[in-house]
């Protein structure tokens, strides 16, 4: 990301992850083509529900990103790990959700679209929120920390800045959980357009 | 649509009808449906064509999205696109209509085959314009493919005799587990029944149903063995689409 873009930013964002990913690059695609057009904005809802699956107690991984005003890629998962706190299902769901995030960046790259600043995540577990976007926090479980490190050195490449957002806006909540009546009807409303 | 000869193995066609023959290469003069490398064919002639005539460039991030930089008529610059899925074709650009007549000239579209887009892939296109905006916006949609995959499920699930609700009011019941399911499994005809509808339902997510995403990935862990009260389940979320459909 370009400096400039750093520097625009209001005091409470900016953030300084050289002292701790000091090699940290946004790497563009070898052979990008030139970028035409209008930017677009990039924003990421990342949710878990956690230990869901009563047999297994596996929890649910809910991913959305949209492109500007509307919903590119959506994903409901459940993980493969059995995570034995929401902070570790938030921070795999995350995982995934940067993983997508990075493929569909490099998608629009290649498409000549250009990605204007950060893709704004917006996750509703403030744990999560702290040790991602906070350079100097550091993680005091052992287990997760590969996941941990992903997001963070992401965070350091300028890819993308982790947000909170609270669980009853939280657009991916409707990807972890079944919701019945008004509250599935608020998101819906939220998400689809019911054109006529 | 390519006649060029091709040469092709008969290596796993050795039955008694090929005789002495059984074995050898072969020069195809006519294409047939089941080459294996007719898929090869199809796209190759197209792309030639698109290279070369229209001066489009595949992304290498999706080999079907094909761009050219062009220029607007206020002068900025900006990719034109080409959406190739085999026949079906979109193009956007400030005038689509002028890389649609080229194409035609080569590939002898139907009679109005251009038009606006109105399906795609079995989604529903539509464009809308929403309050306070001068220009349109294009949306996809699943209502087409809705109404028709309802229609496709009743038929399917008529022979079965099986008692529905009438009225439901969640996409799946309330309160459901489906991992504590302990009914009795379907049997094998009834379980490719079970996959078929959690195609159609995967299909209808892709398109953008996502407020019943996390249902059916629910669901379609048990695609493999499922049981009697999964079905139920699956035609649950069949049922809430039927009621909103008949308006109720």
């Amino acid at each position: 990301m370009d400096s400039a873009y750093n520097e625009n930013l209001p005091q409470t964002e900016k953030r300084d992850w050289s002292e701790f990913y000091p090699f940290a690059r946004k790497c563009n695609p070898p052979d990008m083509p030139e970028a035409l057009g209008l930017g677009v904005e990039l924003t990421m809802f990342v949710d878990a529900s956690h230990a869901t699956n009563l047999v297994t107690r596996q929890s649910r991984t809910g991913v959305s990103i949209y492109v500007n005003k509307a919903p590119i890629i959506w994903s409901s998962k459940k993980q493969n790990s059995i995570e034995t706190s929401s902070f570790g299902s938030e921070v795999m769901a995350l995982n995934t959700g940067v993983e997508l995030l990075e493929g569909l960046s490099y998608k629009l790259q290649m498409m000549g679209v250009p990605i204007e600043g950060y893709c704004h995540t917006c996750v509703d577990n403030m744990s999560v929120v702290n040790n991602t976007s906070v350079p100097e926090s550091v993680l005091k479980k052992k287990s997760n920390s590969i996941a941990y490190h992903y997001v963070r050195s992401k965070c350091a490449q300028d890819i993308l800045r982790i947000a909170s957002e609270n669980t009853k806006t939280n657009l991916a909540d409707i990807l972890t959980k079944v919701q019945v009546g008004v509250t599935k009807k608020a998101f819906r409303d939220r998400i689809i357009f019911p054109g006529d | 649509m390519c006649c060029h000869p091709i040469i092709v193995f008969l290596n796993s066609l050795n039955g008694d009808e090929f005789g002495d023959y059984a074995g050898r290469k072969a020069i195809i003069k006519m294409a047939l449906y089941g080459i294996k490398s007719a898929g090869y064919s199809w796209r190759s002639f197209p792309a030639r064509i698109l290279c070369e005539e229209l001066n489009f460039i595949p992304c290498r991030a999706d080999m079907d999205v094909w761009r050219r930089a062009a220029r607007k008529k206020n002068g900025n610059r900006y990719y034109e696109y080409l959406f190739v899925y085999t026949d079906d074709i979109i193009a956007i650009s400030e005038d689509p209509k002028r890389i649609l007549d080229v194409m035609n000239e080569h590939f002898l579209l139907k009679e109005d085959a251009i038009e606006e887009p109105t399906r795609y892939l079995g989604a529903t296109i539509s464009k809308h314009l929403m309050d306070g905006d001068s220009y349109y916006t294009w949306a996809i949609g699943s209502k087409e493919y809705l109404i028709e995959s309802l229609r496709v499920v009743k038929h399917r699930i008529t022979p079965l005799n099986l008692t529905l609700k009438s009225k439901v009011t969640s996409a799946l019941p309330s309160g459901y587990k489906p991992e504590l399911d302990s009914s009795d499994y379907l049997d094998d005809d009834t379980t490719i029944l079970y996959m078929q509808l959690i195609g159609i339902l995967r299909w209808l997510v892709e398109l953008g149903r996502i407020d019943i995403c996390v249902e059916v990935s629910m669901m379609s862990s048990y695609n493999c063995m499922p049981r009697v009260t999964h079905l139920y389940a699956v035609l649950h979320i069949f049922l809430i689409y039927r009621q909103i459909r008949n308006g109720k």
